[in-house]
């Protein structure tokens, strides 16, 4: 592997500091995860906690005729039971999330969701009331003594359906399921169509799924009204605006409210959204009835009642010239949004600028439209809409390239924007609202080091064709995506040293699992001359610090890891300082490693410890403007969001009787800046390649036409298991961000990305049957063998 | 969601159609029936019981309304299964005819089915709910046989308790609680079909 193989080295006259960033301590977090000392939601328990458990709609469309609260408070132990009515004034409609960017001529509907279903349930699992108990136990007896009474109506499932006139409509007030239509244009398609040597066009189906973290969600509030503080444990992404939206929703002070997010076992995307009913309503609970209330959602409950990702219909055409130059795309799609859009346009726009790629594409038409349909909510799951762009445009060139005769790492090399072509501006707007405009990247450089890895060269004439004799059928895959990344707006730090010497880092993100005690310890500890193992490290207590907006986009290292890295300098310029007047030395002559101050060349030092007590004196007096201790807070905003890159390839058999397939290599070169931590780095590459072969071969969440979900346990939502994820070689390309000090670009979806493009590509290599072509995912051995049976009779 | 299938009985229809509705004939064939009431001209409300893989015990309540009626050629059974593991709604179209000596039993359901039951009994419930109507379908078979041939052993069949001697039942109660019992037995095998 090669790491820091561009960003600059410090000037040669600077003393040599040990280095942190870069290499791969082990991970700070992990003592207290592996021996189980780490504090999860489920592991709160408070003196009169009481349980709730929801009622939620079996139906995915209907009028609620009425809901009778009294068997349920009747029951043992069932201590409270509300229905929407019972809310009062607290009753409202969730926030949109992300308002829609500022894009020309652009339509949107927003209908956002309710605590409690008033009136109509428009998804399966929609929560319809809350009963509280002294044990869960008793709360699930109660809420199944609750008896609803529901209408059922005709139900929108599908997203050409749903725009129909005559389509039942979901949200009255609206005119249509019509959530959004929105063009981005650049360049004439129109134009470039008439004079291009070629023209590809396809229709493309592209579902996601679940999220399927380990832990599911979960809530505890505790209203304390002596102390006059809500603590709220919260598995969220987003701890400090659920405490700022807490505070207005309940009228309470945003000093009296505390939102913890502890450690969560994977975030994923579905734990930013907010506010869930279930975030409204436990705090409120709480406060009414003085007591601590707890909730943590089951399995079967998560599959309708955390929001989920789904599918985009594609209509897509690529316009090529004689030598497979890209001259344009036009891209059509309807996508899914579900019963509610609090998240905006956010899945649906990372699609559409993702879809451009590493690649050169002087004239885009894209037009989408957002649908309301009778299903649980969709929000960002891990690659957020990212996926389904790459497939088209990376299926797309495996199309030209076959009817040119090139070759398919060729075509790729001819379209990618070249080192020299960044700052590279697509003329479109994207999710964070800023114009797409790519910062860095070094896409051919990546493909020929992955091309090198999975010896794309001999493949065909040696192990290929090897394998092919023995009647073997097995094919290698290789594409190119691009991650926009690291969004702002902005994210905080807080650096101290105490008088003991124990250096702190507080942040406002929340962890889900991604190494944050790690990356951020190593960031600041390069800066203060100790080792990463020496800062203690505190994420997702607005106790702590209040300031920041959350854990997605692949930002916090980026965002939250540059803050880290302001707050750091500024703490060392402040040692330095004092250590410069107490050792009566030139800050150019002072070193800071391991913990000490040290003049170069004399004997004389100071730790930093003796430094943090002398810079808090209890008596004396201090120089007038300054600040006491040795502590800083920054924050870092980025101008705009900065673009990884990568190639993945894999090496594929399938069993042509069987349809299943197995994973002979894989091989991910990324380039995600300057690597903070290479085994961090790794890690995040192996969950999200896990999670792309999930989508791409395992995971489907199969709705019938009354759009109820027919899959909703593990029994039949199938996970890749460890043996269906394969040993993955990764290797690094570093092309430092100019739009960050520390050079870095998310990493943290990049894996999940273009699974779905790698294995459709792998399989038609695989298995060479004309007429054989994949254009939708997920597949699944079922699905499979239907296409190869339908290519082999047509052929 | 739509359900086709055919059972062959080893009688002429007239004697299906009302051999079908005879409810000492069907509670027995019909496993986890607990409460039957006819509420209304052709309306019957009633309590069942039904365990599909992971969804068990689950409690029903079930309307079923006849309509369209045409003996004894062919019924209309709309239902409107609740519980708290899901619903069930939909029609079943019930259509009787003659072949060699018996009758083929069609039936055509266009059923809703949603919540726990839908959600995790999916991939059960059609083989469970295949071999269970089969089952039952064949136990009236079989106990038609013993009310033609009260006199005759039935191998298989001691399980069934056969308490009226007197067939076609006589009297217009007992032929309103036949159609009673085939309806729970139609929406019950209409859930597990699924």
């Amino acid at each position: 592997m090669s790491h820091d193989t561009t960003f600059a080295a410090p000037p040669a006259e600077a003393p040599a500091r040990p280095r942190q960033v870069g290499e791969s301590p082990l991970r700070n977090e992990d003592r207290r995860l592996l021996t189980g000392e780490a504090l999860f939601v489920d592991d709160v328990h408070l003196d009169g906690m009481l349980h709730a458990a929801f009622v939620r709609s079996d139906y995915a469309h209907g009028n609620v005729k009425s809901v009778d609260l009294t068997a349920a408070l009747e029951h043992p132990g069932v201590v409270a039971a509300y229905a929407a009515h019972d809310l009062g004034d607290y009753w409202e409609a969730g926030p949109l999330l992300v308002p829609p960017p500022p894009i020309d001529d652009l339509e949107f509907h927003a209908a956002t969701q309710v605590p409690l279903a008033k009136g109509k349930v428009r998804h399966v699992g929609e929560p319809i009331a809350v009963v509280v108990a002294r044990s869960p136990y008793e709360a699930e007896d109660g809420a199944a003594l609750v008896e609803v009474d529901i209408e059922p109506l005709d139900v929108v499932s599908d997203l050409k359906g749903g725009l129909e006139p005559d389509s039942p409509r979901i949200h009255d007030q609206l005119e249509s399921n019509l959530a959004a239509h929105v063009i981005q244009r650049k360049g004439s398609w129109e134009e470039v169509r008439e004079r291009a040597h070629r023209v590809i066009k396809r229709r493309f189906w592209y579902d996601h799924g679940a999220s399927a973290p380990m832990e599911n969600r979960g809530i505890v509030a505790n209203w304390d009204a002596r102390s006059r503080e809500l603590t709220v444990w919260d598995t969220t992404q987003a701890p400090i605006p659920i405490r700022n939206g807490l505070a207005a929703m309940l009228g309470l002070p945003q000093s009296e409210v505390r939102v913890i997010a502890p450690f969560i076992g994977g975030g994923f995307g579905p734990k930013i959204m907010m506010f869930y009913p279930e975030e409204v309503l436990l705090p409120w609970i709480s406060m009414r009835l003085g007591q601590p209330v707890k909730w943590i959602e089951d399995r079967q409950e998560s599959f309708f009642a955390t929001t989920q990702e789904r599918g985009q219909d594609h209509e897509s055409e690529l316009a090529v010239d004689a030598e497979g130059r890209i001259l344009g795309v036009r891209d059509e799609f309807l996508c899914d949004t579900g019963a509610y859009n609090p998240y905006g346009l956010t899945i649906p726009i990372n699609t559409q600028c993702t879809l451009l790629g590493p690649y050169r594409v002087p004239n885009y038409h894209s037009e989408f439209r957002m649908v309301f349909t009778n299903k649980p909510i969709c929000t960002p799951v891990r690659g957020a809409g990212r996926q389904h762009g790459v497939f088209v445009m990376e299926r797309l060139l495996d199309r030209a390239a076959d009817e040119l005769g090139i070759d398919r790492v060729e075509i790729r090399r001819r379209n990618y924007l070249t080192p020299e072509e960044f700052p590279h501006d697509h003329e479109i707007i994207y999710q964070d609202f800023k114009p797409l405009v790519y910062d860095s990247g070094n896409y051919a450089e990546a493909m020929d080091r992955a091309v090198e890895m999975i010896d794309y060269a001999g493949f065909e004439s040696g192990a290929g064709a090897a394998a092919r004799s023995e009647g073997r059928h097995v094919g290698l895959g290789i594409v190119s995506y691009v991650e926009g990344t690291g969004v702002g707006p902005y994210e905080g730090a807080r650096v101290g040293i105490e008088p003991g010497g124990r250096i702190n880092l507080v942040t406002g993100v929340g962890t889900q699992g991604q190494g944050h005690f790690t990356s951020f310890a190593q960031i600041v500890a390069e800066q203060l001359g100790v080792q990463a193992s020496d800062v203690e490290v505190v994420t997702g207590d607005t106790a702590r610090f209040g300031w920041g907006t959350g854990t997605f986009a692949s930002r916090g290292a980026v965002v939250a890891g540059n803050a880290c890295h302001a707050a750091a300098l500024e703490v060392r310029k402040k040692v330095l300082t004092m250590a410069s007047s107490v050792l009566g030395a030139a800050e150019e002559d002072l070193d800071l490693a391991e913990g000490v101050v040290r003049v170069v060349g004399s004997g004389e030092s100071i730790s930093l410890g003796e430094l943090a007590a002398l810079a808090n004196p209890l008596r004396g007096a201090v120089t007038p403007g300054t600040e006491p201790g040795l502590e800083a807070t920054a924050y870092f905003g980025p101008e705009r969001g900065v673009t990884a890159s990568g190639v993945h390839a894999m090496i594929l058999e399938v069993d042509p009787d069987t349809a299943l397939v197995r994973i002979l290599r894989y091989v991910v070169v990324h380039d995600c800046g300057r690597v903070i931590n290479p085994m961090i780095v790794e890690g995040q590459i192996h969950g999200g390649v896990a999670h792309g072969i999930g989508n791409a071969f395992y995971e489907e969440l199969v709705f019938d036409e009354g759009a109820q979900l027919l899959n909703a346990s593990f029994m039949d939502y199938l996970l890749p298991t460890a043996t269906d994820v394969p040993t993955i070689e990764t290797d690094h390309v570093e092309t430092p961000s100019p739009l960050n000090p520390l050079g870095v670009k998310g990493v943290g979806e990049a894996g999940a990305i273009p699974v779905g493009a790698l294995f459709a590509q792998a399989l038609e290599n695989a298995l060479d049957v004309d007429g054989f072509e994949v254009r939708e995912i997920p597949l699944s051995p079922n699905r499979l063998f239907e296409l190869m049976r339908d290519a082999r009779e047509e052929g | 969601m739509l359900i086709e299938s055919e059972f062959t009985f080893d009688f002429p229809p007239e004697v299906v159609y009302e051999g079908l509705l005879d409810p000492d004939v069907l509670a027995s064939a019909l496993p986890g029936t607990d409460r039957l009431e006819l509420v209304g001209e052709d309306r019957y409300e009633g309590e069942m019981e039904a365990s599909v893989g992971p969804v068990t015990a689950a409690r029903f309540s079930v309307v079923v309304e006849l309509k369209e009626k045409v003996r004894p050629e062919s019924f209309d059974m709309h239902v409107d299964g609740k519980g708290k593991a899901g619903f069930v709604n939909g029609i079943a179209r019930v259509a009787f005819e003659e072949t060699d000596g018996g009758t083929v039993m069609k039936y055509r359901a266009d059923l809703q089915v949603g919540g726990r039951v839908a959600s995790v009994g999916q991939r059960l419930l059609e083989s469970v709910g295949k071999m269970m109507s089969k089952q039952g379908l064949e136990a009236v078979n079989r106990s038609i046989m013993e009310r033609q041939a009260p006199t005759a052993a039935v191998a298989g069949s001691t399980d069934l308790e056969v308490s009226s001697p007197s067939w076609p039942p006589a009297t217009r109660k007992e032929r309103l609680r036949l159609f009673l019992v085939v309806a729970i037995l139609l929406a019950l095998v209409m859930v597990l079909l699924l």
